[in-house]
């Protein structure tokens, strides 16, 4: 039996459906409880750094004091004295900041190179050998198994404890990183631009350069931070590959401080804090970047 | 900005990426006082005679492997290398140090001069005490026993602790249930080293020893039980986790006053008498090691200074070994935080008057009173896997008799490979 009843004519007067009626309480709980997920992040974000800062101006006294002390209450430059007059942490500091820029730099310049070519050029196996995903698969193996064939390698180009090692290797590891965050970014960008650059008389490094370079700031600007971030903090690399002070690098320096008898808390605290100082100033630098940079690209494969 | 970033980049790569000193000795040292102690020597020494010694520092687990690999590779890296004193047999047994007798005839003595402690000077023989010279002691440590008089005073001990049933005795009393967060007895319990340099004093004080006379393991022995029952018990007593406590934690107990007696290490004496790091200043004795079933015995640990096989330096390395361990050298050590190993700076009446040298008569008697870990070439090993099972009895996971079993089996399979 088929529905013989008229279909009734849309009345564009007739409301619409149920309105969710608008509830204060409601929307003041919803407020509230965002408020209290961004307090709870802030607060398991920005704890362990002012944690790590009070310490730093603690005597060891206080440190372990109980109920602990959560505000300066006799604050001492012992362990900053300790930390960068008695020992060699200045010249940590320089070394960690000459491997780390010499890295980003150089991660920069081959990567954003690699990236572009990726992005724009064909080439033999292209689809068929994924050859984007290999080079990001180098980041999927664990570092340690590198170590043993980089060790002997350094050694046999004598090179062991120095910083160029270091930057050798931290570049290796990053340049998949940066090769993959600058792909997406070039991706971004209309081949036309480039195009017109070279109908206009331009090579097409100089259209790179000259035209997509600038293009993809925000790019650069937070695969930077990234990468510098990255060689700032390694360890373990930098444990097999330096040994004496011309090369150590701040996180050996600060581990250095946990010795057979005792650890010295106060002297890692003042390193620790110093030691996010210059990353803090960079990222204060690029901020204006970094945060259409991180959106800007970054979903494209 | 951009200008500033390019200014900044150039001027930090500008400052020379590469940078491998070429000296005349390499020197591998811990982290810590005593690596710290002999690049402050290196310093003088080199101001002194011109010559250009690169220290490489590093942490006190990686510093064996790193000197064991470079012997065992003879790359020659490293001159000479400051060992603790287990890894002696290591080093010596698989012919990576040079014997010294040669050059003390060099300089026309038979070995260290009669200032240096026996048992300081024995260390450094391999095999230990009859064999020939191999390394110079340069740190000399033992085990104390710290403990607060006043309060095994308050629990009937006024004159300390004897045996280690009074320890045990006392420090039950004053751990009572646990609820005053204030312990008797803390203890290392830590896996690997730790747990069994707070192990061994007890071990050896009930007669327990880990090798037999034919260098086989014995620690299925109602001695070694006794031992292990008695840490355990003592564990009971003391702060819960200590199972993952190290020297760092303990001396840091005692420091706050929230344990009243431990085994440690010498060198935590400075920070006991520093109102700075310590709630105890001038509350903490220190004297030898209880006696179990036999006499007490502390644990050695001494630093000393070895000369790679094939180092290229070996003549200049023994001269800058032996200006480091002189009298006025091992004195000025001491002044930097370690302790010596000769009787003219133990009983150096211009230290020993200064608090924080107070305890230099006790340790002295120590080192005089103390025992080695036991000399095998594969100690680091075992030690480790001693220590696991020592660990996991402490912890509750494993009984005393398990640890046991489980220790011996696996040390005979250590020494087997």
């Amino acid at each position: 039996m088929t529905d013989t009843t008229p279909a009734t004519p849309l009345d564009p007067l007739a409301p619409l459906g149920k309105i969710k009626e608008f509830n204060p309480t409601r929307q003041r709980i919803k407020k509230w409880l965002v408020f209290a997920v961004i307090g709870f992040a802030l607060f398991y974000t920005l704890f362990p750094v002012y944690w790590l800062f009070l310490n730093s101006f603690k005597t060891r006294l206080d440190m372990f004091a109980t109920p602990a002390i959560w505000l300066l209450d006799a604050p001492t430059l012992y362990n900053y004295v300790q930390t960068f007059v008695e020992r060699p942490f200045l010249r940590f500091m320089f070394n960690s900041l000459v491997v780390a820029v010499g890295t980003t730099i150089l991660a920069l310049v081959f990567g954003t190179m690699a990236g572009f070519a990726l992005a724009r050029f064909d080439y033999p196996g292209r689809a068929k050998y994924h050859v984007s995903f290999w080079i990001l698969s180098t980041r999927m193996m664990p570092p340690i198994v590198t170590i043993i064939p980089l060790f002997l390698f350094f050694a046999f180009v004598n090179l062991l404890n120095t910083k160029t090692a270091l930057v050798i290797a931290y570049t290796g590891f990053n340049l998949p990183f940066v090769i993959w965050m600058m792909k997406g970014y070039f991706q971004e960008l209309p081949r036309e631009l480039e195009e017109s650059a070279m109908v206009d008389g331009d090579t097409r490094l100089g259209a790179f350069i000259r035209v997509l370079i600038p293009l993809a700031r925000p790019g650069l600007a937070a695969t930077a931070i990234f990468t510098l971030i990255l060689s700032w903090n390694e360890f373990l690399f930098a444990l097999i590959i330096t040994e004496t002070q011309t090369s150590n690098t701040l996180p050996i320096g600060i581990a250095g401080r946990i010795t057979q008898y005792k650890t010295e808390w106060g002297e890692i605290s003042a390193a620790g804090f110093a030691s996010c100082i210059p990353i803090i100033i960079f990222a204060f630098i690029v901020q204006k970047h970094l945060v259409r940079g991180l959106s800007f690209g970054a979903v494209k494969g | 900005m951009k200008r500033l970033l390019s200014l900044v980049g150039t001027l930090v790569l500008s400052a020379g990426l590469a940078g491998t000193a070429l000296a005349d000795l390499t020197v591998a040292v811990p982290n810590g006082s005593e690596g710290d102690g002999l690049r402050a020597a290196a310093v003088d020494y080199s101001k002194l005679k011109g010559v250009k010694i690169e220290i490489v520092q590093a942490p006190y687990s990686n510093l064996f492997e790193r000197a064991a690999t470079a012997a065992s590779t003879r790359s020659g890296v490293f001159d000479i290398v400051l060992m603790d004193d287990p890894w002696i047999p290591f080093f010596a047994e698989n012919g990576f140090l040079v014997e010294l007798g040669p050059f003390f005839k060099g300089i026309g003595t038979d070995g260290p001069d009669n200032d240096f402690l026996s048992k300081s000077v024995a260390l450094c023989r391999n095999p230990y005490n009859t064999g020939p010279y191999i390394c110079l002691p340069y740190v000399g440590n033992a085990q104390l026993f710290f403990y607060d008089p006043e309060q095994y005073a308050s629990v009937g001990f006024p004159d300390g602790p004897r045996t280690w049933d009074d320890v045990l005795t006392a420090s039950t009393e004053l751990t009572g249930d646990g609820s005053s967060r204030k312990y008797g007895y803390t203890m290392r319990a830590a896996e690997g080293n730790p747990v069994v340099a707070d192990f061994m004093p007890i071990f050896w004080s009930f007669g327990a020893t880990l090798f037999d006379a034919d260098r086989k393991v014995s620690l299925q022995t109602p001695e070694a039980l006794q031992a292990v029952k008695m840490f355990l018990a003592l564990a009971k007593v003391a702060p819960p986790g200590v199972e993952s406590f190290g020297a760092d934690e303990v001396g840091t107990a005692i420091a706050q006053g929230s344990a009243y007696s431990a085994i440690n290490w010498p060198n935590w004496v400075a920070t006991f008498e520093d109102p700075a790091q310590s709630r105890v200043v001038g509350k903490i004795a220190n004297v030898k090691m209880p006696d179990g079933t036999s006499a007490g015995s502390s644990e050695i640990g001494h630093w000393t200074m070895g000369i790679s096989i094939d180092s290229k330096n070996k003549q200049e390395a023994f001269d800058f070994m032996v200006w480091a361990t002189s009298a006025e050298q091992v004195k000025i050590s001491a002044l930097r935080g370690n302790p010596p190993v000769r009787f003219s700076v133990f009983t150096d009446t211009e230290l020993t008057s200064q608090e924080q040298y107070r305890h230099y008569p006790t340790l002295m008697q120590a080192i005089n009173f103390s025992t080695p870990r036991p000399r095998h070439p594969q100690w680091p090993e075992i030690e480790n896997a001693f220590g696991r099972e020592l660990s996991a009895a402490v912890a509750g996971r494993i009984s005393a008799e398990e640890a046991l079993d489980r220790s011996q089996k696996a040390i005979e399979a250590i020494i087997a490979r």
